[in-house]
């Protein structure tokens, strides 16, 4: 049986209250199921990680990825 | 290219049908129902003692959740309340619960982790950002898949193979995944790789 792996990712702000964490949640779904099932939160669409969030001190870096 | 006309106008590749087979690849006779699951055992608690562990870990961590003070108070009040019956509260402290919530493994797949280690290249000019180690928390993938694969919750609303939905007049129908272009050409490529 052929198994499609879907996977996505989005910013969660997990607590304003205690210091504004962030964290970036991988979720995993398969393919097979029908689409009713994956929205309604039985188990289908499961978080697999939490992503590392670097901090930048610049606001607006001209390159992400070099300065 | 070959399709399986069926009932309900879905079409299949001609060898991608879905069609249970055992262990070895050999194709089962239709309608042969599925092996037992193995059974579970109502009154296996562990790593929980019984179910007044299990109920209170679930109440005062994911329902409540409750601070570390708090649940060091409350277990105290237990105890002492208990200790007139020469008995004692269900945990010793917070640090109990929470080993013992990390140690539960039933129905789950276990938390793992791993550090980015910092660039060896890294130019001395490279921002802070990427002079820094990260620790990243993680669900070994291949257990999840598995655990969404055996979840019998799931019977019948489940795509064994990609199809494709056609109505009375012939219009393509699309709803779940399995019923897209995207799924069908993935399937039928994989499969193609398989037979070189």
């Amino acid at each position: 049986m052929y198994v499609a792996v879907i996977l996505g990712s989005d910013k969660t702000t997990v607590s304003i209250a205690t210091g504004d964490t962030e964290y970036h949640p991988v979720y995993l779904s398969i393919g097979g199921l029908h689409n009713a099932v994956r929205h309604a939160h039985r188990n289908s669409l499961i978080p697999i990680a939490f992503l590392a969030i670097p901090k930048s001190r610049k606001i607006f870096p001209c390159n992400y990825f070099s300065c | 290219m070959c399709m399986v006309f069926l009932s309900r106008a879905l079409c299949y590749y001609y060898s991608l049908t879905g069609q249970p087979c055992d262990e070895d690849g050999n194709y089962l006779p239709l309608n042969t129902p599925p092996l037992p699951r193995a059974p579970t055992l109502n009154d296996d608690w562990s790593p929980y003692e019984d179910e007044v562990q299990y109920r209170t870990a679930d109440l005062l961590y994911r329902r409540i959740e409750m601070s570390q003070s708090n649940i060091d108070d409350l277990l105290e009040l237990w105890a002492l309340s208990l200790m007139k019956h020469d008995n004692l509260g269900p945990f010793d402290s917070y640090k109990h619960i929470y080993d013992t919530i990390d140690a539960t493994h039933v129905g789950d797949a276990p938390w793992k982790s791993f550090q980015a280690c910092v660039d060896v290249d890294l130019p001395d000019d490279a921002p802070s950002w990427r002079q820094r180690s990260y620790d990243i928390y993680y669900h070994d993938p291949d257990v999840v898949v598995i655990n969404l694969l055996n979840n019998p919750d799931f019977n019948g609303q489940f795509d064994m193979t990609p199809y494709v939905h056609l109505d009375a007049h012939g219009h393509r129908q699309w709803s779940d995944f399995m019923s897209a272009n995207f799924s069908y050409r993935c399937s039928i490529c994989l499969h193609l790789l398989v037979l070189i």
